[in-house]
């Protein structure tokens, strides 16, 4: 029988919201090769799960990994990893593991603002989100609007985004204000099983279920917390936004279900061992690697496609309900963030230049100013990043800092984390109950599931605020403003 | 723990926050894996909702026994993605040749209706989180299975 942890490893306070457990903790092989460190506040420190402390010390002990194993505020246990969780492997002698990008390759989060208030969306923020969740499939077993040949399917998985931006699902604009332009080279179709096809053809597109969504939020005057950098992004107040929250589907699922039996067939002829199942990996100059490394490329490339034609509905949901087309609504991307990804970066390492495979598992890039990696238009500023929170709580966007590159190879948290398991949010809650009474508290909700709905309760996460003001306060991601939901579709 | 159908399976609320947990019983592997196959359907949907009215029937095979019931659930987790799927009948044989565990399965089920589907959670893959599989003597089989979902 598996045991659950029932302490937590000691751990050393080394700032306001960092905490450190030292490679001590585990010393036999596989022993730990650098701590892990832990950023919250002594509260969010205290709400984490034991698992946590485990996995992340876990994580510490893979081969090649740099500097730290890092868990971000709104860690909660998950695969091997926790989710939250943040890890750096040199190209050469390191790993790649699935568990650290996670099932769902690229879930990730996209903003998109408008030019319509309140007063202008509230009278039919009912009509809206009855289009919204008519037009943009969601729930479990939905199909996509665009059926593809099985070539064009190979071009998403290549082209991303860019090839539903040449398709007419988009604008030009739209490739700048996406993660790697959403278009990672380095994808290979090839290596994709034809299972992993079947099974993500029907579903480019939908918006999935469990805690994906798309959201009309509402940003108040008193949620503005930087209004130069706000107005930057084209926020004011008052203003009406929407956000998306979903990824691959299946098809990243499949992918990482194929590549996890695959590593952990042949981790014995590479001579690696493993503090838990689901931490299975490959050396990353080895074939599998690589070829996992190309799979898992089409499927981010798969998820910013998914996000791209979801885009497509919501501005022509927009269009139809408003009587204008959605460029007269000023409907531009914000920014799309992957937050289950592993990238090829270069990152110091005791000053030095360092190619590294970063894994971020449930955990957001927040790239700074000096980083290349930025479009032109956020060369300024920083990088946006989008923080998903509870459909009761609301959600934020922060901005990227040149420091979080020091503390946390460029990385932050990504929503508020579960503190409460599916079972106990529905045994507490009604979805009918709850949707009525956000209904009350004038947000409206629509869902394929009132079970489904039961369990996205705003009762079962973190306190969002006091996971954002963490990595504040660290320097890593500072809050630009946070947005108030008013109407909801989920699957 | 939330009583699933008795002496089938069990959810295990308490195991996991995310996602779903559950472990299965039977007398036999054939049990074992069809009472699996039952609390992966329920755990999205009212199984007594699903009509048994279309067939899938496939077989399977693996060096290891744990690795052909995670290949057994995520095959059915394919075939409600590919076919927009749920299933509430199992029927399942397994033995052993070779050195290779061998599954043959004929699951039926409907095609996804919400409005005639009382349906939860979406799974999308069986995973080796917490996974077990033991045989006890005299008291037959048990499995413990999180779904990521």
């Amino acid at each position: 029988m598996i045991q659950i942890p029932t302490t937590r490893p000691p751990l050393k306070r080394i700032s306001e919201v960092i905490w450190e457990i030292s490679p001590d903790y585990k010393k036999d092989a596989p022993a730990m090769q650098v701590p892990a460190r832990i950023f919250a506040t002594e509260k969010l420190l205290n709400q984490m799960d034991f698992a946590v402390f485990e996995q992340i010390s876990n994580v510490a002990c893979l081969p090649g990994i740099q500097k730290a194993a890092m868990c971000m505020p709104d860690a909660h246990w998950g695969y091997g990893f926790p989710i939250g969780g943040v890890a750096a492997f040199d190209t050469d002698v390191g790993v790649i593991s699935p568990g650290g990008i996670g099932y769902d390759i690229n879930c990730g989060m996209r903003l998109i603002r408008t030019n319509l208030t309140a007063e202008d969306v509230k009278p039919k923020l009912k009509p809206l989100v009855d289009h919204l969740f008519k037009t943009v499939p969601a729930g479990v077993g939905a199909h996509g609007f665009v059926k593809l040949t099985a070539q064009q399917h190979k071009d998403v998985m290549l082209d991303g985004a860019q090839w539903c931006i040449k398709n007419d699902y988009g604008w030009p604009e739209d490739k700048e204000r996406i993660e790697d332009y959403g278009r990672i080279d380095g994808a290979d179709p090839s290596k994709v099983s034809a299972k992993a096809i079947k099974r993500g053809a029907p579903e480019l597109g939908t918006l999935g279920s469990g805690n994906h969504y798309l959201e009309v939020q509402l940003i108040e005057a008193k949620n503005i917390f930087d209004k130069q950098l706000a107005k930057k992004f084209g926020l004011f107040e008052n203003q009406i936004v929407v956000m998306v929250h979903c990824g691959s589907r299946g098809f990243g699922h499949q992918i990482c279900t194929d590549y996890v039996d695959t590593f952990r067939h042949k981790m014995a002829s590479w001579g690696l061992k493993v503090r838990d199942e689901e931490l299975a990996c490959a050396p990353f100059k080895s074939k599998e690697a690589q070829d996992y490394f190309a799979a898992m490329n089409c499927a981010a490339n798969y998820g910013f496609a998914n996000r791209q034609l979801i885009l497509h509905r919501i501005r022509e949901g927009f269009s139809h309900i408003f009587g204008q087309d959605a460029e007269k609504l000023g409907m531009h991307l914000i920014y799309d963030v992957a937050h289950n990804i592993a990238k090829i970066e270069e990152h110091k390492i005791d000053g030095k230049k360092k190619e590294l495979v970063m894994h971020r598992k449930g955990a957001t890039r927040c790239f700074g100013p000096a980083r290349k990696e930025l479009p032109k238009i956020y060369r300024e500023t920083g990088q946006p990043v989008i923080v998903g929170g509870s459909m009761e709580t609301g959600s934020y966007l922060c901005v990227g800092t040149d420091e979080a590159d020091n503390l946390t190879f460029g990385s932050t948290m990504h929503g508020s984390g579960r503190t409460m398991s599916r079972a106990a949010a529905k045994r507490q809650i009604y979805g009918t109950d709850l949707q009525k009474k956000m209904e009350k508290e004038g947000i409206y909700v629509r869902s394929t599931s009132m079970s489904g709905l039961a369990e996205e309760a705003g009762v079962a996460y973190k306190d969002i605020s006091e996971v954002v003001d963490t990595m504040d306060i660290a320097g890593v991601s500072k809050r630009v403003c946070k947005f108030q939901p008013l109407g909801n579709v989920k699957g | 723990m939330t009583k699933g159908k008795s002496g089938k399976f069990n959810f295990l609320d308490k195991l996991v926050t995310a996602d779903i947990a559950f472990e299965a019983f039977g007398k036999n592997l054939n049990q074992l894996f069809e009472n699996a196959a039952l609390a992966l359907n329920e755990a999205m949907v009212d199984t007594k909702t699903v009509s048994a009215k279309a067939k899938k029937i496939f077989k399977l095979q693996n060096a290891q026994l744990n690795n052909l019931l995670i290949d057994f659930l995520n095959e059915i987790i394919y075939y409600k993605d590919t076919d927009s799927m749920l299933f509430s009948k199992y029927k399942v044989k397994i033995e052993q040749k070779d050195k290779l565990w061998k599954l043959s399965a004929e699951i039926s089920g409907d095609k996804i209706d919400w409005q005639k589907h009382k349906l939860s959670a979406d799974a999308k893959a069986a995973t080796w989180h917490l996974f077990e599989l033991e045989q006890k003597k005299g008291k037959g089989w048990r499995a413990q299975v999180v779904i990521d979902i």
